[in-house]
């Protein structure tokens, strides 16, 4: 057997190990699709399907959901292997188990609280307007002690963590129905870095860990849960990657930010109607939203087209304004350079878009409660930081490496 | 192994006739977590129920090849996109095929 579980994991819990050298390519282990664990492939898996349409809700996670509540419960799974592997419930480290004022304090400017306190309300609502009434319209299928929204958020939360999404016909940006996400024994074991060395694979009879670079013997075997930052591995996972690892990590320039920066600059009301036009126009171009942020990279920006597009039009003569307007919708010839901006290119921008950037960073390291410096002495005086608590230490790594973003962009922008 | 030919006379949308057209590879920007769908950029959404940006472990080994029309008329020099089958090798201006003789 190439592979052996192990509880050296680089997070707490299990992780696999290649017991011999590996080579790029090869096949690690293979996965049955009768193993998976999916709405599809449970023991109630009929009525799921007769009811599909009383358990439709936001999210659609809802039918995994109620699988893995009955399979719980159910005294002669086929799955109870599995699930010995499961993690505590209880010891989920997700922000979404940490108390409240701790998350705000702790993830402030993060984006991590908001997301967050989302996700509660969600699941909250899901669990008693469709969850529950299910589970009490079938009582033989859901003992009492499952019928718990503690219980639920704790699955809902293993399932941000460990699920899989089969990969839909990517048909070139369009909006698919989602997926809904699925249980992946053996899988699911394999711990997540940047520096992966892992995939997997879906194909028709089965789902393979393939190797993707070569892999010596006794190291830890990883797979990639996507492009994540750190916020969104603590939000969805309950883990960071500590600096330097996470080459993945991207600091958010939200995009109202970048409307108020502008603002700031404004002398006369003539102005501000004026730089209202050029905003209802990036509304309409769809470059911006009033929820949206420009996401930027350690080397490069990830938003490209929204930023460029943004600072442009924020920063063009009115005259020049008036004629862009008018020729909106015509597709500009001049699209060669489309989908890549390395943050190298930003210190030769025009100096009107430089500044709007510049203050739009200042104006976002403003929304955190500490300073870079602040965070810099934490992690550079190794006593103090060894007393920090855990969510502390995981806390200061997600604030951390977007500031170092964030402050690379004032550096490039001076 | 799939092959296309470099040039190609097809319709043309904003000339409403056939005319030539330069045939390149849509080279798609990594498929980074962020360009997945259209909404890459909204704000911190709910983690529950979250298919997108974030896909999670990933999976397809091949990708259908997407070429670019340019027409070449230098006024007109409109864009279009064609997609093909899956394949794991595709080559632009491969080998050609050549007409049997009777």
């Amino acid at each position: 057997m190439a592979v052996a579980v192990s509880r050296q994991g680089t997070v707490a819990g299990y992780g696999m190990v290649a017991q011999d050298t590996v080579e790029a390519g090869e096949l690690l282990f293979a996965v049955p699709r009768a193993a998976l664990l999916s709405p599809n492939t449970c023991s109630i898996s009929a009525l799921l399907e007769r009811e599909q349409s009383a358990l439709q809700s936001q999210s659609g996670w809802v039918p995994l959901l109620l699988a893995l509540l009955h399979e719980l419960q159910a005294p002669a799974s086929f799955w109870n292997p599995y699930f010995a592997l499961w993690p505590d419930l209880g010891r989920l480290q997700h922000p979404m188990f940490w108390p409240e004022d701790e998350r705000r304090r702790l993830l402030q400017g993060t984006g991590v609280p908001e997301a967050v306190e989302k996700d509660l309300v969600n699941i909250g609502s899901e669990f008693h307007s469709v969850v529950l009434p299910f589970m009490e319209a079938h009582p033989d299928l859901f003992s009492p002690r499952v019928r718990s929204l503690e219980l639920y958020q704790q699955l809902v939360a293993l399932v941000m963590a460990y699920s899989f999404q089969e990969l839909l016909e990517e048909d070139d940006d369009e909006e698919k129905e989602p997926n809904s996400p699925l249980m992946v024994p053996a899988a699911d074991i394999l711990n997540h870095i940047a520096n992966h060395n892992a995939n997997l694979e879906f194909s028709a009879e089965c789902l393979r860990m393939v190797a993707t670079q070569p892999i010596p013997k006794g190291h830890e075997i990883f797979n990639t849960y996507g492009q994540m930052a750190n916020w969104q591995l603590i939000h969805m996972y309950g883990f960071v990657e500590p600096y330097p690892g996470n080459t993945n990590d991207t600091a958010d320039i939200q995009m109202v930010t970048v409307c108020e920066a502008a603002l700031q600059g404004t002398k006369v009301e003539a102005e501000r109607l004026l730089l209202k036009e050029r905003w209802d126009f990036l509304c309409q171009l769809e470059m911006v939203g009033e929820e949206g942020a420009f996401v930027i990279g350690q080397e490069e920006v990830i938003t490209e087209e929204e930023l460029l597009t943004t600072l442009k039009v924020l920063c063009m003569p009115p005259e020049e304004f008036r004629e862009f307007k008018d020729q909106a919708g015509w597709e500009d010839a001049n699209r060669d350079e489309d989908g890549c901006l390395p943050v190298t290119d930003i210190p030769k921008f025009r100096a009107s878009w430089r500044q709007l950037l510049r203050d739009s960073v200042l104006l976002t390291l403003e929304t955190y409660a500490t300073d870079l410096q602040t965070d810099q002495d934490l992690l550079a005086n190794k006593e103090v930081h060894a007393k920090l608590s855990w969510r502390e230490q995981q806390a200061l790594q997600v604030r951390y490496g977007q500031k170092i973003i964030l402050h690379h962009l004032l550096e490039l922008t001076r | 192994m799939v092959s296309v030919s470099q040039a190609q006379r097809t319709f043309c949308k904003k000339c409403g006739k056939h005319q030539p057209h330069k045939v390149t590879q849509y080279k798609k920007v990594k498929d980074s977590v962020y360009t997945q769908g259209k909404r890459r950029c909204d704000g911190k959404q709910s983690g529950y129920g979250q298919t997108k940006p974030m896909f999670r472990k990933k999976a397809k080994t091949t990708k259908k090849v997407l070429l670019r029309l340019e027409c070449v008329e230098p006024n007109c020099r409109s864009k279009r996109m064609l997609a093909i089958k899956r394949c794991k090798h595709s080559a632009l201006g491969g080998d050609k095929k050549r007409k049997r003789t009777k």
